[in-house]
């Protein structure tokens, strides 16, 4: 637990740091009768969160190991990591085969291989779930979803018809 | 006051139209099935059903979020009851008592229990909400550009003075949500700021996208780390312990009124909320209770149900009453619904109670109602929602995860927002193990906006002068109180560092 709050102190640090370069970009001052510039508030409220990050980062080296993991147990990491990474994985198949035929491969992955279920539930909520999406945001909200791939969409307008 | 009745009753004729009752109970229905799910609480569900209601006329938009607000803190209880693990965080307190009655076999009791409790909170809290908006709103018509930046100030400084732990990380992550509110366009010299060269950057950081990752996905990971799959404490249902549990809740007078009086106001302090209001309940009713009764709390004892859910659906009403009167919320979950209220126009404060009556007093109305159609639906569909807790996570979890990124990226329709999505979800999960509060984070990223014109608009009235902030009757008073909550902590870390000293201990 203090190794993950040394990094994790130390990474918001970083960003501090980072973002101030960005907003030293700009205006960082007073500007006579006007009041902050654009970059201001970016900055010094970075600064203040930076400093801010330094006390707890000074806090968390100077506590000694409490013996408390990060992850409750080696269980509890497995299954931390499968919902992350199928999900981040499921992401990734949004980019290239877009979202319904994404969230139907993942739907699948996740309830048959991570959770065990049967074919029957999982091919049932697979499709039913994708099919309630498209219904609720595509045709009753009209709002387009990511297609995929440029070919993707081809085809996928080819079928559905806008 | 007559005139305050007088626009509740034209309120009950806009919340008694059939499509907003419609609106009221699928979003109560909705709001109990998302509370008693664990890993999907009313924050997330609103969040997520916050695109829907862009084609709803906003009245009807909001009598929907807020009914799955309360429903919500209806179905927490349900989870913290049959699984001890609670639907969301402000059923907490009530596992104390909940869940050892349902391992005697007092289940469908203490869910009996926490459905009156809910609806005797929230009934208490609406009437106190009905007679306290409309003068906060009429005192609040004078405020300017200075006076709104004090109250974002002093809702900030709730955060500081009322901090956990450490107040360290309370602060980090509230200034983290005023950074990520600056990013984006720069409203008054419209340069980009803090876009790191990412041109997806320039629209901002929306509050949804933050608040599908670090409730949702999050959520999920948090839940999934516990266990994939839950025991469940199946309660014998009959609806003759419905009645009989009723009359005895109803003889919980005082742990009834505490619970509803404190947890209301308690509920509007940004930094308080349900969770913690919840449990000073839970406190005050126990050491107020004889001393024979005292010993009883903690092992399945029903008042010990019926207060914390008293408090927390009083405190959910509560953390209503500063974002409509004055455009500040009082929990996330109502950031959630300021964000809403944005989306589709609407700018909360007190000019709301002026322009907007069928609005406001349309959703005050359905407050009411939707509580009565809450506490009919938990009590006679209880076998109904404990059946939706066995759903196995392993389905519901991949559902919960489409569901928000479909509805980060749907928010703006940018693709960008969804791998945003993923990057809230490892900082939610972060930063809920390492005790870094995430409720400032999201209320100070959905008031930075409105904060940061606040201060540009007064400071361009003023040319430039600082001072104004404390020159002006109102908001020298608003700024100096929350100069004395943000010192308040170190106050009282110095006063308990001498007292430790004094007994010859330190502690860390």
């Amino acid at each position: 637990m203090r190794k993950a709050d040394i990094i994790c102190a130390a990474m918001i640090l970083l960003y501090c740091v980072y973002s101030m370069i960005d907003a030293a970009k700009l205006t960082v001052g007073w500007v006579k009768n006007v009041g902050p510039g654009g970059g201001f508030l970016p900055f010094w409220l970075c600064f203040i969160m930076g400093a801010l990050a330094l006390v707890v980062l000074v806090q968390a080296i100077r506590t000694k190991e409490s013996g408390e993991t990060f992850f409750v147990s080696k269980e509890g990491r497995k299954s931390v990591g499968k919902v992350f990474f199928s999900t981040l994985g499921c992401v990734v198949t949004y980019v290239f085969i877009g979202c319904y035929f994404g969230s139907i491969l993942y739907l699948g992955y996740y309830m048959r291989f991570i959770g065990k279920r049967s074919w029957l539930q999982t091919v049932l909520i697979g499709v039913l779930v994708p099919f309630g999406i498209w219904l609720m945001f595509e045709w009753f909200l009209k709002i387009t979803l990511p297609k995929g791939l440029p070919i993707m969409e081809d085809w996928w307008y080819l079928i559905m018809p806008a | 006051m007559g005139e305050i009745l007088g626009l509740l009753f034209d309120g009950f004729g806009v919340a008694l139209q059939w499509h907003n009752i419609a609106y009221m109970t699928v979003g109560v229905s909705l709001g109990t099935v998302f509370g008693c799910i664990p890993g999907l609480g009313p924050t997330n569900g609103i969040a997520i059903l916050l695109p829907v209601t862009f084609v709803i006329p906003p009245t009807s938009a909001i009598i929907f979020l807020s009914a799955i607000y309360y429903g919500g803190c209806y179905g927490g209880a349900i989870a913290s009851i049959c699984l001890n693990i609670p639907g969301t965080p402000m059923a907490a307190a009530t596992a104390l008592d909940g869940y050892p009655m349902a391992k005697k076999g007092l289940g469908s009791e203490a869910l009996v229990a926490a459905a009156w409790g809910s609806f005797y909170g929230g009934t208490i809290a609406m009437v106190l909400f009905t007679f306290f908006a409309p003068p906060l709103a009429d005192f609040a018509l004078r405020f300017g550009p200075q006076e709104y930046f004090s109250i974002m100030m002093l809702a900030f400084a709730t955060f500081a003075g009322l901090a956990g732990r450490n107040i360290w990380k309370t602060l980090i992550t509230t200034i983290m949500g005023l950074v990520f509110a600056t990013i984006g366009i720069d409203i008054v010299t419209g340069s980009p700021r803090l876009i790191y060269g990412m041109t997806s950057l320039m629209n901002g950081i929306s509050f949804l996208v933050a608040v599908v990752g670090l409730w949702g996905v999050a959520e999920l990971m948090a839940t999934a780390e516990l266990s994939l799959e839950f025991k469940i404490l199946q309660p014998k249902f009959s609806y003759g312990t419905v009645f009989k549990t009723i009359w005895r809740c109803v003889k919980f007078v005082k742990a009834s009124w505490i619970g509803s009086v404190v947890g209301f106001f308690v509920g509007t302090l940004p930094a308080a909320g349900a969770t913690p209001a919840a449990f000073i309940c839970y406190g005050l009713v126990k050491s107020s209770a004889p001393a024979d009764k005292q010993d009883l709390f903690g092992t399945g004892y029903i008042e010990g149900v019926v207060t914390p859910e008293c408090a927390n659906n009083a405190a959910s009403t509560g953390s209503m009453l500063p974002l409509f009167t004055l455009g500040v919320p009082g929990s996330p979950t109502a950031a959630v619904l300021l964000g809403g209220l944005l989306v589709w126009g609407l700018q909360p404060g007190p000019l709301l109670f002026l322009e907007q009556k069928e609005f406001v007093w349309g959703l005050i109305a359905s407050l009411y109602t939707g509580n009565l159609v809450a506490v009919l639906l938990n009590l006679f569909a209880i076998p109904v929602f404990v059946s939706i807790l066995r759903i196995p996570f392993t389905i519901l979890a991949p559902i919960i995860a489409v569901l928000c990124l479909i509805s980060g990226y749907a928010m703006n329709n940018n693709f960008f927002d969804i791998w945003l999505v993923m990057v809230f979800a490892i900082m939610g999960f972060v930063f809920k193990k390492l005790d870094y509060p995430l409720a400032p984070l999201i209320l100070a990223l959905v008031l930075g906006p409105m904060t940061e014109r606040a201060l540009r608009q007064s400071l361009i009235i003023s040319a430039g002068d600082p001072t104004v902030f404390f020159t002006r009757p109102i908001s020298g008073t608003i700024m100096v109180m929350s100069a004395l909550l943000c010192v308040l902590p170190f106050i009282t870390v110095a006063l308990s560092k001498k007292k430790d000293v004094g007994e010859g201990e330190v502690s860390s």
